[in-house]
Order: C-alpha cells, then structure tokens, then sequence
C-alpha cells in the first residue's frame, strides 16, 4: 500500500500516517537525500517511534567510494557525462520554452486553426525534448553500466545490496524522506533498492514516502523553482523515477517553488507534462485506494495544476 | 489641494489655523496618528518638531543627486517643521537632521522616527519607502540550523602586528569534507551591521547557497591598508591563506576561493585578484571605490591616490583578472557610475560578471541587503534539487 505525505515542516503527518500500519517489525527509513545528515535519526525517533531503523545508503555509498577508486573513477564519469548533458539539453529546452511562450502571446484563440496546429507542434516538440532527456539519461547510465556494474561484484558491495534487500523485504513499512532529490534516487539504485522496492510494492507491502521520496516513487522526477535567486526559471527533468506511480508528477512545497498564481506558467507545466501534477503542501495524505488516489487530510493540502492554468484542491484523483 | 503624504500636514496647517488655541494638542495629536517620515508612493515628508528658539532645520542625507543639506519648512507660525521630498518608491535613505537654535547647530537622529541603522560611525536615522522590504533571511528564520564561528589570531610578518581571523563554519561542516572559502574584508562590521552570520545560516538551509567558510579579517588601518597597498594582498596569500588552508579544511579547487569586501574593502579584494591573478576565483565587490580618471585629478582626499593610479592600471589591462565577478552598488552613491563602468569593461575582457544596483547608500544595510545576489551567484547552492 503506497502512502504520499506532503512536507514534514511544521506540522508532521507521518506519525498519524504510520499508526495504521501496526504488527511488528522494524520501520525502514531510507533517508540518503539527507545526505550527511543521514544517520541523524532522533527527531525521526521522535516521531516515528522506537522502531525506526534507518538504511544508510549515503553513508554506505561513502565508504564504498572511498575504498573501490575504480568505481569512484567509474561513477565520477558517468556523474560528468550526465552534467554536460543537462547543460546542452538546457541549450535545447530553452528556445523550445520560449516559442511556446510567444505563441501564447501572439493570441491563443481556441477557434484559430492555424495557431492551433502551431502551437500543438511546439507543445509536442517541448514534450519531445522532456522524453528525450529521461532517454538520454538512460543512455548515459547504459554507456557506463559496464565499468560500474563491474566493480559493483566487490565483495563490499555486494554484502551492502544483500543487506538492504533484507532490511527492504522484514520491514513492516519503508519510509521514504525528502532531501536531495538526485542523491536520494541514486543511492536508492546504487544498492538496488529501487528493485526491492518494487517487488514490496507488488506483494503489497506498506511505503510511505514525503516530498523527495513522494517524487522518486513516480515515472518522471520534475525538478522545478519558478523564482530561484538568479532569476525566473523552468522545470525540467531529472529523469525516471521508480515507477510505482503512474501518471502523476509530485511537486512538493508547490506554492513556495511556484508561481502558482501564474495561469500561464501553471498551464505550460500541466500541459508539458500531459499528465496530472499535483502540488503538495505540508498535511497533505494521498492514499491509494484501488486506481483512486484519495486525499485524507484537509483538500487544500494537496493541488492539482490544470492545463487552463487553474489550480484546483485536490480530494481524489 | 496637496495629495499624498503633504495632504495631512496640510489639513493640520488649515486645523491649526482655524483654532490657533489648540495648537499643542493638534500637533500632539497628529504626531500621535503618523509614522514619520509620512510616505506615499514617491514622496517622503520629513518632521521635526522644535522648541521656541530653533531657528532652522536641515536634512542631512548623503543621496548622491540631491542636494545633501535640505532646509525644513516651517509649518505656519508653530514650532513644527517639515519636509517633502521626492523619492524613489522603493528607495531607503538614511539621514541625520541638523537642528540650529541661535548661534547653535547640532546632529540629531530623528526623534520621531524609531528605525536607525547602525554603522561603525554610530546610528542614522531610516526612510523607508513603501517599495522596500527588509529581506527576509536578514533575520533569523526558523529551522535554519546554525552555523558556528572559530576565532584565531595570526602573527603578521608583513604589518608587524596580531590580527584576528573569525572563520564561520556551516551546520553541515564536517572536517574531513573540503570546503569553498571566501575571505570577507572588514569582517568585524559585515558581522556586526550585516549580520553574515545568520545571512549566511538562512542562505545555506534554503539551499539557496552551498556550505561555505567564510574567514573574516579586519584592518587595523583600513582606509591605508584597503587603498590600493600592496601590503594587503601579501598579507591575504602570503600570510592568512596558508594558515586557513593548515587549519581548515579549504578546497583545492580555487575557482571556490573568493574575496569579497565593501568600498574601500572592494578596492583591496579587486586589486588582491589583479596583483596576485591565478589565487582567487570568486570576487564579491560591494560599492566599490573605483574611482579612476580620464583626465586630470580625481578630486577627493589624498586615500584616493593610490587607488586611482591603481583603477586607471586596471582599466587599461582588466584581463589579468580571473574570476567570476559580483558587483553591487547603491544608485544613490556617487561610486554609481564608476561602478556602472565597471561592468562593461570585465564582460569585453571575457569575465563573468553580474552587477545588481539598488536605490539605496553607502551603508551597510544596502551591502546586507545585496548579500542574497552576491552569494547565490558565486556560491549557488543546490535549491532545485532539494525538497525537504
């Protein structure tokens, strides 16, 4: 059973979330998108009760990289290619961007034909380049899969993918907190957590994941700030996520990273992504209930972007 | 009929005109109703309320453009004074009045006005216009996790005296991780006026700048020290840096080593870059005293010497500076258009540079309130890619 919670800060639902998975075992936290915060688990003790066990992923992944060169050469390679990559990408998505931009204010009169079919073209050559990018990241992490996976056969790290894929499949819920979004899904899949995850989802075992962890557990991980301190910006991709939710893209803190009163800017997101995106906010509780998505806490904690820039509360999806 | 802020000292003239009996408690009574200065979108109106013997009233303020010593109007046959003037709608202006009473003149922070900004030279008294905002990560915000500051002393060879280096350490710091530094000019007063610390705690939990050190130094003859002398830049690579890099964890990687200072402070960090290219990667100059000539005597004190002769070097051969270039400066300073030249002049030699003015002093509130820039632009920090 999967569970999406909004921002922990200031008001944490966790807790309340949590109380209904009871039985025994442990709670499994992956927090790696804490980074060197990871180990630092008392206020998550706090919360989430005596339980909480947390897979140090980060911490693994240090020592892992400290003792194999190889692999760090390895990895470092691959981290640069996909770097460059995003660079030249930018180069591409911009000027897309913008056309569409300009279209809209050259006039968006639903019954012009002309303009209509422009403006589909540059939507569809947008949404192009957004599925390129998930492709050429996975064509990055091909090239290189060789070299790491490799070194990925040391004894040290082998004994870390076992032991992960233990603690993933005993646990009575997994937990997955916000953070650094990349280090997070990274991590997750350097130890093979993404497929011990998947395969708890499939037998129905109990993941409740928040902010970063809520966007990882979709197919596309949107990396989005509409007003960072460099000036006005777009969303891109970061690339695939897990996968364990299907045509959602998850925006934490919505209304703090975007301009949400923007119609223009809430349209080309919801149109760009042609599938529902939902903005969530410190409360929110999305719950799967069969195909459905249900919001169980107050309907304003959880948004849905429409792609007529309207932005709705959300109460089920 | 007056509009906007004037309207209320008008309709007080016309009250107290028309039941001159009432005068005191017509004046108590506005001064009661108002915060001062009074200000609508473009307009500020100065108060000041006298006693028998004042003879005239002065605004003091040290806008560049506008004449710096302003006479109040007196307001009918009362002991009140006042004064309108025509100010950008997100300007911040810090003042002082100048009261004579007789053969007598003296400073005073405005009575009726509670914002002051400190400065090493005392207080002044703030207008703030209706456009300006206190940023908010100058205050202390919640959840940002602190920061802490390491203090050392260090037997200087080239002044031949001890100076002290206070070092903040970000929340994150672990000794074993590398980190960029940047080296702060003037570093008690960006501590004490600007309140780095906290700007740098907010910054870094938002995410918005990356864990930095950030080692402030402090002359001891500053106005010399910081005008162009070569003592300076051996004082920061030859003596501060070698220390910081045996006794913190400084990264190898020296486009992450900056410089930063303000006025005077920017003379030394940019002359620092351009004596001794190749050290630094980062500069962070605030209100920089670039003043250079074209033709003749720059015509400001004798600390300008120097200085000078070191702008017009620079200017003939800006490409000896490597680095990426912050430039910040107040509109309302006369450095406005040395530091406007500026820019154009580091882009044609190929140098990243960006330049953000504001309509503000040569204070430090306006260095404070310019930090966010600065920092996010040589330091940027990972906010896309955390959601907490």
């Amino acid at each position: 059973m999967l569970q999406v919670l909004g921002p922990q800060r200031p008001t944490p639902n966790a807790p309340a979330c949590l109380e209904e998975f009871g039985g025994e075992g442990t709670v499994l936290v992956l927090t790696a998108g804490w980074r060197h915060e990871e180990t630092d688990d008392e206020a998550l003790r706090r919360h989430l009760g005596p339980d909480v066990v947390v897979l140090p992923l980060y911490t693994w992944f240090e020592v892992v990289m400290k003792e194999l060169p190889e692999l760090r050469a390895a990895y470092r390679a691959r981290q640069d290619a996909w770097i460059r990559m995003r660079q030249l990408h930018r180069l591409r998505l911009t000027p897309a961007l913008d056309v569409v931009r300009n279209l809209w204010a050259a006039g968006t009169s639903g019954d012009d034909p002309v303009m209509k079919r422009e403006l589909s073209a540059a939507m569809a050559h947008v949404r192009d380049l957004d599925r390129q990018m998930c492709d050429h990241v996975e064509a990055i992490r091909a090239e290189h899969a060789g070299a790491i996976g490799a070194q990925k056969g040391h004894k040290v790290v082998s004994n870390m993918f076992e032991k992960a894929r233990k603690a993933v499949e005993d646990a009575r819920v997994v937990v997955i907190t916000g953070g650094h979004v990349a280090v997070l899904l990274n991590r997750i899949r350097f130890f093979g957590v993404d497929e011990a995850l998947r395969t708890r989802h499939a037998n129905g075992g109990n993941i409740v994941a928040w902010s970063a962890g809520a966007m990882i557990l979709t197919e596309r991980v949107v990396l989005f700030y509409d007003d960072p301190p460099d000036g006005p910006s777009h969303p891109e991709l970061l690339g695939r996520g897990l996968g364990l939710v299907e045509d959602i893209v998850m925006l934490p803190h919505a209304r703090q990273r975007l301009r949400l009163d923007d119609a223009d800017r809430v349209a080309l997101l919801a149109q760009r992504m042609g599938t529902a995106c939902i903005g969530l906010e410190n409360g929110a509780w999305l719950a799967r209930d069969g195909q459905e998505w249900v919001n169980r806490a107050e309907p304003q904690t959880a948004v849905r972007l429409e792609t007529d820039g309207r932005v709705e509360c959300l109460r089920c999806l | 009929m007056p509009t906007g802020a004037m309207r209320p000292v008008h309709d007080l003239l016309a009250a107290i005109e028309a039941e001159p009996g009432r005068e005191d408690e017509l004046l108590a009574a506005f001064e009661a109703d108002h915060t001062f200065p009074i200000a609508d979108k473009n307009t500020a109106v100065f108060w000041y309320r006298g006693a028998a013997e004042t003879t005239a009233v002065y605004l003091l303020h040290w806008v560049f453009g506008l004449e710096s010593r302003q006479p109040f109007i007196r307001l009918g046959d009362t002991t009140a004074w006042y004064l309108p003037v025509e100010l950008p709608h997100s300007a911040r202006v810090e003042y002082k009045l100048e009261v004579q009473e007789g053969e007598n003149r003296r400073w005073v922070r405005d009575p009726v006005n509670d914002r002051l900004a400190l400065d090493p030279f005392g207080a002044n008294s703030v207008c703030a216009m209706p456009g300006y905002r206190e940023p908010r990560w100058t205050r202390p915000e919640p959840g940002a996790r602190p920061g802490r500051t390491v203090t050392f002393s260090l037997q200087s060879q080239v002044y031949g005296d001890t100076r002290e280096t206070k070092v903040y350490l970000p929340h994150e710091f672990k000794p074993h991780k590398r980190y960029p530094l940047l080296i702060c000019h003037d570093g008690r007063d960006y501590l004490r006026f600007c309140d780095m610390v906290t700007v740098l705690d907010n910054l870094i939990a938002r995410h918005e700048v990356a864990p930095i050190m950030v080692a402030f130094t402090s002359g001891h003859d500053r106005n010399r020290e910081y005008g162009a002398d070569p003592r300076q830049p051996a004082f920061l690579v030859d003596e501060l840096l070698p220390v910081l890099r045996e006794r913190f964890p400084v990264t190898e990687d020296r486009s992450e080593l900056g410089v930063m200072g303000a006025s005077f402070g920017g003379v030394t960090s940019l002359y620092t870059a351009w004596t001794r290219p190749g050290v630094f990667g980062k500069l962070l100059l605030q209100s920089g005293s670039f003043v250079f000539t074209d033709i003749g005597h720059h015509g400001r004190s004798e600390l300008f010497d120097p200085v000078v002769d070191f702008v017009n070097d620079f200017r003939n051969d800006p490409s000896r500076i490597d680095a990426r270039v912050f430039l910040s400066c107040g509109t309302f300073e006369s450095l406005i258009w040395f530091n406007r030249s500026l820019k154009p002049l580091l882009q044609d030699a190929g140098i990243d540079v960006r330049f953000v003015e504001a309509q503000d002093g040569h204070n430090w509130i306006n260095w404070r309130d310019r930090l966010r820039d600065g920092l996010t632009w040589l330091y940027p920090g990972r906010l896309w890619m955390y959601y907490e």
